[in-house]
């Protein structure tokens, strides 16, 4: 009851000072089109608000995260209605310190409404209030490319976030955090600040601030992946533990960064499977360009262990440009064919390098030559050693030590004649004389049962069962909007924090 | 080296780089890996932390690649991943790092003559002593591929390949390795590959068995 009421006395004083009517329905003619939209976001806008007070009032967590939501889903923040007029409604009124009215107002091109002292909102959580609405207006800002004028919002709001930093308001001052790094990152780049997100990553230890550390901890990880400092990036691996409770989208950014990072390190496999894992975690329908990069560089690590990644995983929806140089890549990998793949590196040499993965693919060649020797191995009983040169086009005088060091790699299974200059293959024994289809089998069973014994961990019993016959008929209406809204959430999930992980990376 | 480190000497520290500089190659002329890398560390600082203040060395690129080709000669392919991982595109370029990415190249490939012939070849002269040391590196590695892939070499080929200098040194290369040099061949040693068709791995098969019928138990 109490909830109710408060969010009922919000709703009030919203009406009494907007100019227009809330309800569309009273409009006539035209103009009520017209409005449609902005009012729909106008709503939303001031829902977020109210939610941030009623976190603030029942000091829960889970109001910031909906107010996070009215926000940032698509259809707010990419909405056209969207406008500089709708944050002048609510900038004066929420901002407290007049001076950053004054300049947000300038930087919105927007005349400068200094709000009377009544309609100021005084309510004793103004605090967290004014700090989503510095958020909000930085990200609006950041969208349409002011990065100068973002960064400058997005300071002020730091600089508030650290009077309100409470548990309830932890996803709000988590994103910010996010924001100002993403302003700070286009304009002058992440190095200047690492430090202080050092800092703050230490004060959010201290507070157990999981969803900061989560996000903090990304933002570190990216400041020195993108300027190659990966020695670094690794102690920094070594040292944080990162939160298991995080969202599913940090938790993915964060398995992208370490697979990067050992990848380049030359553990293959420990990066092949954190890739898996980022793939599996990150939103399926949205946040294109974070799913378009994890591909990238698991095409390549797959590549480097010696895999040849299936066709179909380049023809995805909306990323077949984005993949095609990696796909030629690979089609000169399979084929073992030298020319084919130096070719390929040289015509999308800036690609590769802005995505930062020039380094790896220069470690290919060799994986090139092996699949060539293979293929080789394969198809001939005996060849000389020239012609194996001539196929693979590399140096004739290299092509025995090439062979050899393949066949102690355990590449390829032959013996060189080195009076003849021939490479025999050995012959093909039957696999089932040997132990290996006992394993295989013993591996796979072993595999069954470990996912049986994990889907039976994963089981949880439903809450709260037994304890239906408590509720009064309010608190089950409550509960029952709860759900739904909950339900609505995780639909809707694909959307939120979409555009944080479709930027360049 | 007492000439090369007259010479050296010549260099006038213009800055405070310059003289870490020196002590690098120095270090490196003498083979001494552990201090080379020490120096570097300190050099390594200079580059990077001052970047914007003090005007960039002309060496800079002949030593990061004398670092490189010292990890190489160590066998340390991570930590001259690592390194490598660092330098930008422009600093790829200069002749010294593109000579000591090349000679990886060739070694990670197999083509060791080819680095035995960019051995003749260094863009510096303090490159020489870790370039002798890859040398070692790689008659190594060549002489454990040929006990994989030949059944046996005339040893007139087997000094060819190994690119030592006269019989006696291969007879000593061929018994330090514990090759049976008979006569005029030499004949690899080689464990019978064929399937052992008397043994089954009792203990193993019991083991997976029983995990197995376990796990079937616990399902209720």
């Amino acid at each position: 009851p109490l909830n109710l009421h408060t969010n009922a006395m919000a709703a009030e004083v919203e009406m009494k000072d907007a100019p227009a009517p809330s309800s569309p329905s009273k409009k006539e003619g035209n103009e009520a089109t017209a409005k449609d939209p902005k009012d729909a976001i106008r709503s939303a806008l001031r829902d977020a608000l109210a939610l941030v007070r009623k976190a603030a009032a029942a000091k829960q967590q889970r109001f910031a995260v909906q107010a996070l939501r009215r926000f940032f889903v698509p259809s707010v923040r990419r909405s056209e209605a969207l406008s500089a007029d709708l944050f002048a409604e609510l900038v004066p009124k929420h901002v407290a310190d007049p001076s950053l009215v004054k300049t947000i107002m300038s930087m919105m091109n927007v005349s400068s409404v200094l709000a009377d002292e009544e309609e100021k909102d005084a309510s004793e959580h103004v605090t967290p209030v004014s700090c989503l609405v510095r958020l909000m207006v930085s990200v609006y800002l950041l969208d349409r490319g002011e990065k100068a004028k973002a960064l400058g919002v997005a300071k002020a709001a730091m600089e508030l976030s650290t009077s309100c930093y409470e548990p309830q308001f932890f996803d709000i001052t988590a994103k910010i955090f996010f924001y100002y790094a993403r302003a700070n990152e286009l304009c002058d780049g992440l190095d200047g600040i690492r430090n202080e997100l050092f800092a703050l990553y230490r004060t959010a230890s201290l507070h157990h601030d999981d969803v900061g550390q989560a996000t903090l901890a990304n933002l570190l990880l990216r400041s020195y992946v993108q300027k190659n400092m990966y020695d670094m990036a690794d102690k920094l691996l070594s040292k944080i533990r990162f939160p298991e409770g995080a969202s599913p989208n940090q938790t993915a950014r964060y398995l992208y960064y370490c697979g990067r990072i050992r990848a380049v390190q030359l553990d293959y496999s420990d990066a092949y499977s954190n890739l898996m894992q980022a793939q599996r975690k990150a939103p399926q329908g949205g946040a294109l360009g974070f799913r378009l990069m994890v591909q990238k560089v698991l095409c390549l690590v797959r590549l480097l262990m010696g895999e040849i990644p299936e066709r179909h995983l380049f023809h995805q929806r909306g990323m077949n440009r984005g993949l095609l140089p990696y796909f030629e890549l690979t089609q000169a990998v399979r084929l073992g064919n030298l020319n084919a793949f130096e070719e390929a590196a040289k015509k999308f040499v800036a690609q590769f390098e802005a995505d930062g993965t020039a380094k790896l693919i220069a470690r290919l060649r060799q994986n090139v030559i092996k699949t060539g020797l293979r293929k080789i191995n394969l198809a001939y009983s005996r060849i000389l050693l020239a012609d194996v040169a001539a196929k693979l086009q590399i140096d004739p005088e290299d092509a025995e030590f090439v062979a050899a060091k393949a066949i102690r790699d355990g590449v390829i299974d032959a013996v060189i004649d080195h009076s003849e200059g021939i490479l025999r293959s050995r012959e093909i024994s039957d696999v089932y004389t040997t132990a290996e289809p006992q394993e295989v089998f013993a591996q796979r069973v072993r595999f069954c049962i470990d996912v049986r014994n994990d889907a039976v961990k994963a089981m949880v019993y439903p809450d709260d069962e037994a304890k239906v016959g408590e509720l009064t008929a309010e608190e089950r209406l409550e509960r029952e909007r709860e759900d739904n809204e909950l339900a609505e959430q995780l639909a809707q999930d694909d959307e939120f924090d979409d555009d944080d992980l479709m930027d360049e990376f | 080296v007492a000439a090369l480190r007259f010479f050296l000497f010549f260099f006038v520290p213009c800055s405070p780089g310059s003289s870490y500089e020196v002590a690098c190659m120095l270090s490196a002329t003498e083979g001494n890996a552990s201090e080379f890398e020490r120096h570097f560390a300190l050099l390594n600082g200079f580059y990077v932390d001052y970047a914007e203040e003090l005007e960039a060395s002309p060496r800079e690129g002949t030593l990061r690649g004398l670092n490189l080709l010292c990890l190489l000669s160590q066998g340390r392919i991570d930590d001259f991943h690592a390194e490598l991982e660092r330098l930008t595109t422009e600093q790829l370029q200069a002749d010294a790092i593109r000579f000591v990415v090349e000679i990886e190249q060739c070694v990670v490939e197999g083509s060791y003559r080819q680095v035995l012939r960019q051995r003749s070849n260094p863009p510096h002269p303090s490159y020489a002593t870790f370039l002798d040391k890859l040398s070692h590196t790689v008659r190594d590695e060549i002489a454990s591929c040929c006990e994989v892939a030949y059944e046996s070499l005339s040893s007139k080929d087997a000094i060819e390949l190994l690119g030592c200098a006269n019989r006696a040194e291969f007879a000593e290369f061929a018994a330090a390795r514990g090759w049976d040099a008979k006569g005029d061949s030499v004949s690899f040693a080689r464990e019978s590959t064929a399937p052992k068709r008397d043994k089954i791995p009792a203990e193993k098969t019991i083991k997976d068995v029983l995990h197995v019928a376990r796990a079937l138990d616990a399902i209720v």
